[in-house]
């Protein structure tokens, strides 16, 4: 089998669901929804870049940068919901950085701009809520998804299963409709029926948007149970592709690469966690960690895990439309989704977060033999995440190891992989010190981490202003601490010179203007800044982009720096 | 990201009266941590109920 030694030749990528909020001004009336206040993003956004439409169902816009932005619904509310921004596909975890920045300082000053006279509009980077809800960032690395007989395995289980998924969405489409007129009926019967009993008793009938449960198209939005209702008429109408390609997923997707990864991931948050004070005022590392419960999930029920495969079956399904995708699930290389990690202010935690994944990625593709910790991965997470980050949570030929020791394991044995496989640089220097350097001061110097890892430097804020405080007010401390505006904790530290920076202004501002070098990135990036603000139809996806409509639409392929047979 | 702080230099940025009537200015000087804990305190004892109220995504992302 031929090797690949060569570090960061493998995509990588960066999602992040940025919170929004808005404070209505006095003499401003009600305050606008969360979608009307990313329409207005939008239109400040493309006052500056320009912005074309996402190819497909989702409502996205692609930008000039090569990346995209898209308003995403929160889970238990119509009216609610978080900004998405999605970074361009880069090469290197320190170009992904710079494109990290250049994107949060292009949302934050479209949101700023967008805010209007009924008041202040700011994003938010971090992870929960003030009532703990959970969003935030997700990870995207290229990497092996399988070889050998497994992957031969993975294709013959794509063709043996895919006239299924052309039959499921006829089968799909009426369940939907007859599913979907049921739900209607009902709620209008019982619609009727609350009026009538009003009547009869001399009451005024209520307004539908007053009776819990009836449907209501106005801007109150739809009942979460109408949602949840068409998710299982979804989920029921695709059972027979689900079901066998999620056992197929379970039994081959990433399989050596997340056995040695899940005890790293678990122990990565000592560097990493963006730290978050609950309602009760405890104090934990990482923002994240709480609420993964599942090694590896396709989210198809809202199960958090610490690598989603729900990408791999929505290319599945939807390459009936779309043969690329098909085309595209047919590689050994595939993109895998790490969803247990936060989003970072601290540029330095970023950058090892992304840096460090993707160097033990490349060791384990390399063919790198790691020694794996034997460990109970949740009850680890929750002891690592109440800040017992020297307690022992792993064995290892009969010793026991904390989370720091595990970090050093996998840092020594990739330290070995880039000596003998000669993958150098000056970037994997760079990473490999910086490692070194954090998890040495984890074991004796915590404090002078402050600037440089967010759960230590936003404990040190909350500790040295909270003093005496209520745990509201310090509460408050954690939420601004990540908000995206100059009044921002994380920033108003940075103007003292006390948090380490790795991109400069120059850097960031090119960012936020341009495609990084990526050939799909690139071209994706020109083909939004030719056509963006003209009368041209255009639509744009990861993979490709379609320019005109109807038969005389041409459609143009961004696959061109494919690397993977 | 440039931080606001204008709440931290307002005290060392004004121009100071000397006796004789002259004035003197002060070389502004980057805010101090201390300065950044001072604004912080200040902001915390202002309606943290209100600030939390304006962050809250039900459900959370994906």
């Amino acid at each position: 089998m031929t090797q690949r030694h060569t570090a960061f030749r493998n995509l990588i990528g960066l999602e992040t669901e940025y919170a929004i909020r808005f404070r209505t001004s006095d003499s401003a009336g009600s305050r606008p929804t969360d979608e009307q206040l990313y329409g207005r993003l939008i239109r400040a956004l493309n006052r500056t870049l320009p912005v074309v439409n996402a190819r497909g169902f989702e409502p996205a816009k692609f930008v000039a940068t090569g990346g995209a932005v898209k308003f995403e619904t929160a889970s238990q509310s119509s009216n609610s919901g978080l900004i998405e921004g999605a970074t361009p596909e880069c090469l290197s975890p320190r170009e992904l950085l710079v494109w990290q920045r250049g994107q949060d300082q292009l949302l934050a000053d479209a949101a700023s701009q967008a805010g209007g006279s009924d008041g202040d509009f700011v994003l938010l980077k971090n992870n929960r809520d003030s009532q703990g809800n959970t969003y935030g960032s997700h990870e995207n690395y290229d990497t092996r998804f399988a070889t050998g007989v497994e992957l031969w395995l993975w294709r013959l289980v794509l063709l043996m299963v895919f006239p299924a998924v052309v039959l499921c969405w006829p089968v799909c489409i009426t369940l939907l409709v007859l599913g979907l007129l049921t739900v209607w009926i009902l709620s209008e019967i019982f619609y009727a029926s609350v009026v009538l009993l009003r009547r009869l008793r001399g009451a005024t009938p209520p307004t539908r948007s007053a009776v819990p449960g009836v449907l209501c198209l106005d801007t109150q939005g739809m009942p979460r149970w109408f949602e949840l209702v068409c998710h299982i008429l979804l989920v029921v109408g695709f059972a027979p592709v689900l079901a066998p390609m999620s056992l197929a997923i379970r039994v081959v997707a990433f399989r050596r690469v997340r056995r040695v990864l899940y005890p790293f991931l678990i122990s990565r948050m000592v560097c990493s966690g963006a730290g978050w004070m609950n309602v009760d005022g405890k104090y934990s590392i990482c923002q994240k960690a709480g609420v993964c419960r599942r090694r590896m999930a396709s989210g198809i029920w809202r199960a958090r895990p610490m690598i989603n495969v729900g990408n791999l079956l929505e290319a599945y399904v939807l390459s009936v439309i779309n043969l690329q995708r098909f085309r595209s699930l047919w590689k050994s290389h595939q993109r895998m989704q790490v969803s247990m990690g936060d989003a970072n202010m601290c540029e330095e935690a970023e950058y090892l977060r992304i840096a460090t994944t993707r160097l033990v990625l490349d060791a384990i593709e390399a063919g790198v033999q790691f020694d794996i910790p034997r460990m109970q991965p949740f009850s680890a997470i929750d002891t690592i995440n109440r800040g017992q980050i020297e307690a022992p949570v792993a064995r290892l030929r009969g010793k026991s190891l904390n989370a720091i020791e595990i970090q050093w394991l996998y840092l020594n044995r990739v330290r070995e992989y880039v000596r003998q496989k000669a993958v150098i640089s000056d970037e994997v220097d760079d990473i490999l010190r910086r490692w070194d350097d954090v998890l040495g001061r984890l074991e004796q110097n915590r404090d002078s981490l402050v600037g440089r890892v967010d759960w230590i430097t936003k404990r040190y804020l909350i500790q040295g202003a909270g003093h005496g405080l209520s745990v509201e007010s310090r509460r408050m401390i954690d939420l601004k601490y990540h908000e995206l505006s100059p009044e921002g904790y994380y920033f108003l530290l940075a103007e003292t010179g006390s948090v380490v920076t790795l991109v400069g202004e120059e850097e960031r501002k090119a960012a936020m203007r341009f495609p990084p070098s990526t050939a799909r990135a690139t071209m994706r990036g020109r083909y939004v800044r030719e056509f963006g603000n003209t009368n041209v139809p255009i639509s744009v996806d990861w993979e490709s982009l379609k320019i005109g409509k109807g038969m005389n639409a041409k459609t143009v392929s961004l696959l061109h720096d494919d690397f993977y047979s | 990201m440039t931080a606001k702080v204008k709440d931290i230099d307002k005290t060392q940025s004004e121009p100071k009266s000397t006796t004789d009537g002259s004035v003197v200015p002060v070389e502004k000087r980057a805010p101090s941590v201390a300065d950044v804990i001072a604004v912080i305190r200040k902001d915390s004892s202002q309606r943290p109920d209100k600030y939390l109220d304006e962050v809250q995504v039900p459900g959370g992302g994906e």
